[in-house]
């Protein structure tokens, strides 16, 4: 452990479990609202507050302290980021393994499913499947946008892993295991996992940051995983986010990036903190296994 | 006959692209909302037939060559030409010429400069272009102007495409991110081909690194390199979203975002309202939609040009 990067990423990653999975502990869940405070002077101030010793980070606009919503909203984010893409891995995984021969129709619909896809930013797909009337409204409006966000980006995977399984399995001493008649399970763990594990887990770094940046861009343009819907005195049906990641923190922010700036501030430091984490083990991972094959 | 047959894949891949955003945009809405005290109760059902009739009359009207009325009804060519043609196309076209310029010139420098103490802060500072968030980038750069505004800087109006430099800012702002992971990724082909033979060979044969670079290295790693023109379009346009959303810039990527359910919010960005559902503008979502699906088609065709002429030319 004497390289600096991978000193760096085993920090920066315990400090981001630790705060994601540990300090929720000595919060409480109920997040307080301040409606103003009274200054020495007899002044009623009204939120938003800047940083200070009561509020390390500030509050929003409705007076909650930011410091702990990061807090609370930390397991959500990582846990919707992690979901998304163990999903997507496992699926993509079980295609590229099926279409590892690269020939036929199931190949041929995958690679086209990759093109069509790609043909267009997955954040304008996302956006308008979001504001379809049928997930708009439906109960289960969350799985289907997490099952979306999973399908949409299947076919780059199943792709990538397709192309690589092929490679090895061409080699001779691939062949020749198979033809002094090795089992499966034999082959899976001395060649399968061997060779194309390191790319797995170095492209699920990549895809964790890359899913965190879709939920902080969908959070920006207010876009919410899940949300209800709710009136006050008779007046007009308005939309509330339900389920609070660092993403929906941002939610109808940037008008305060002028004068308040540390509303966004926050949450995009804790998605930006969270992405570099992400991306610093990729690199890590990529330097430790080019070290092993050298 | 694979070629002819490849460019053809390209196209009906499109098409079923564009025809797929056209059904979902069709689908029919009308959510009915029964408010109570503080509970509102949601009751949604596709009609098939209105379904129908919705693609009915969609197909007649573009047969006679209608797109169609927006929100405030107004031909959607007004906001096409206003919002895509006059606004963001030149911020597309110069942010890709521009990311691909400085792709090129961030990989060669991080190539050539490696191993020195430079460099190696230059391969950084692209590294972390491309791994951090792009609004990351967008809220620093704004909170810095604001910050030399009340320094005294001179001030200048940098929200909205009113006039020329607000175009050459969304540019190079736009061009930022995917020229970094172009850099990223040409440096390392450049440093897979010096390792050849010969490459070896021409420099010890005394040619100047200069032509070794331009000549042999470059000349080859090309074919490779323009197999990302695509992916290069499709960040600039996910980008532009973001930084027509973040400045303030009316352009075609926040119109179409406020056509699919946003019109009430405004371009302050205030908080969204139910009300969405009469502010679903199918005919902006479907044609807005279909422009930016015809540049990244374009740059499709370039890339698969471009790459067939270069691996002709190496083979």
């Amino acid at each position: 452990m004497k390289q600096p990067l991978y000193l760096i990423s085993t920090f920066c990653s315990s400090l981001l479990l630790l705060f994601c999975f540990l300090l929720p502990f000595f919060y409480s869940n109920e997040i307080q609202e301040i409606i103003f405070i009274n200054t020495e002077e007899g002044e009623r101030l009204f939120p938003p507050y800047g940083p200070s010793p009561q509020h390390w980070l500030g509050t929003d606009i409705i007076g909650r302290d930011l410091f702990h919503q990061l807090v609370i909203y930390g397991k959500n984010t990582l846990i919707v980021v992690f979901t998304i893409v163990v999903l997507r891995f496992s699926i993509a995984l079980c295609i590229g393994f099926v279409v590892k021969n690269k020939k036929g129709v199931l190949y041929w619909l995958m690679e086209k499913a990759h093109h069509y896809l790609s043909a267009l930013p997955i954040l304008f797909l996302v956006i308008l499947f979001m504001n379809l009337a049928i997930v708009e409204v439906s109960p289960w409006r969350m799985i289907f946008i997490i099952a979306f966000i999973v399908l949409i980006e299947v076919g780059r995977l199943s792709y990538i892993f397709s192309n690589e399984i092929h490679s090895y399995y061409q080699q001779p001493y691939y062949e020749a295991s198979k033809m002094i008649g090795s089992t499966f399970w034999l082959r899976l763990r001395k060649y399968d996992i061997r060779n194309i594990g390191p790319s797995i887990v170095i492209l699920f770094m990549l895809e964790l940051s890359k899913v965190m940046l879709l939920l902080g861009q969908l959070g920006f343009l207010s876009m919410f995983i899940s949300q209800e819907y709710f009136t006050m005195e008779a007046g007009p049906v308005e939309v509330q986010n339900r389920f609070g990641t660092w993403g929906s923190m941002l939610a109808d922010t940037r008008d305060h990036i002028r004068d308040e700036f540390w509303i966004p501030l926050a949450p995009i430091g804790a998605i930006t903190f969270a992405m570099f984490t992400f991306q610093l083990c990729a690199e890590s991972l990529k330097k430790y296994f080019s070290n092993l094959k050298s | 006959m694979g070629k002819i047959t490849n460019q053809f894949a390209i196209v009906i891949t499109y098409l079923v692209l564009f025809i797929t955003i056209t059904l979902l945009a069709l689908l029919p809405r009308g959510v009915v909302f029964i408010s109570h005290d503080y509970h509102v109760e949601r009751n949604f059902s596709i009609v098939w037939s209105q379904y129908a009739g919705n693609i009915k009359s969609f197909l007649f009207h573009l047969f006679r060559g209608d797109l169609g009325l927006n929100i405030y009804d107004q031909p959607v060519m007004n906001d096409i030409s206003l919002y895509f043609l006059e606004r963001s196309l030149p911020v597309i076209i110069g942010a890709f010429s521009l990311s691909l310029l400085l792709g090129v010139i961030l990989g060669t420098c991080i190539f050539a400069l490696k191993g020195k103490k430079i460099g190696k802060v230059s391969s950084s500072f692209v590294w972390s272009l491309q791994a951090l968030p792009d609004f990351f980038f967008y809220i620093l750069i704004q909170m810095l102007l604001f910050q030399l505004f009340r320094w005294g800087f001179p001030s200048f109006s940098f929200y909205g495409y009113d006039d020329i430099h607000n175009y050459l800012i969304a540019m190079f702002i736009v061009s930022l991110f995917p020229s970094a992971f172009l850099a990223l990724i040409i440096a390392p082909l450049l440093g897979e081909e010096e390792n050849k033979r010969y490459i070896v060979t021409a420099k010890s044969k005394g040619i100047t690194p200069f032509i070794v670079l331009w000549k042999h290295q470059w000349m080859n790693i090309m074919n490779r390199m323009v197999r990302h023109i695509h992916t290069v379009m499709v960040m600039v346009i996910g980008n532009l979203l973001i930084f027509e959303y973040m400045f303030y810039m009316r352009g075609a990527a926040m119109r179409l975002y406020q056509a699919m359910g946003f019109h009430g919010a405004s371009i302050r960005g205030g908080y969204r309202s139910i009300s969405s559902d009469g502010a679903f503008e199918v005919p902006v979502i479907i044609w807005l939609f279909a422009c930016f699906l015809l540049v990244s088609f374009f740059a499709h065709i370039i890339q698969s040009i471009l790459s067939s002429y270069l691996d002709r030319r190496l083979n």
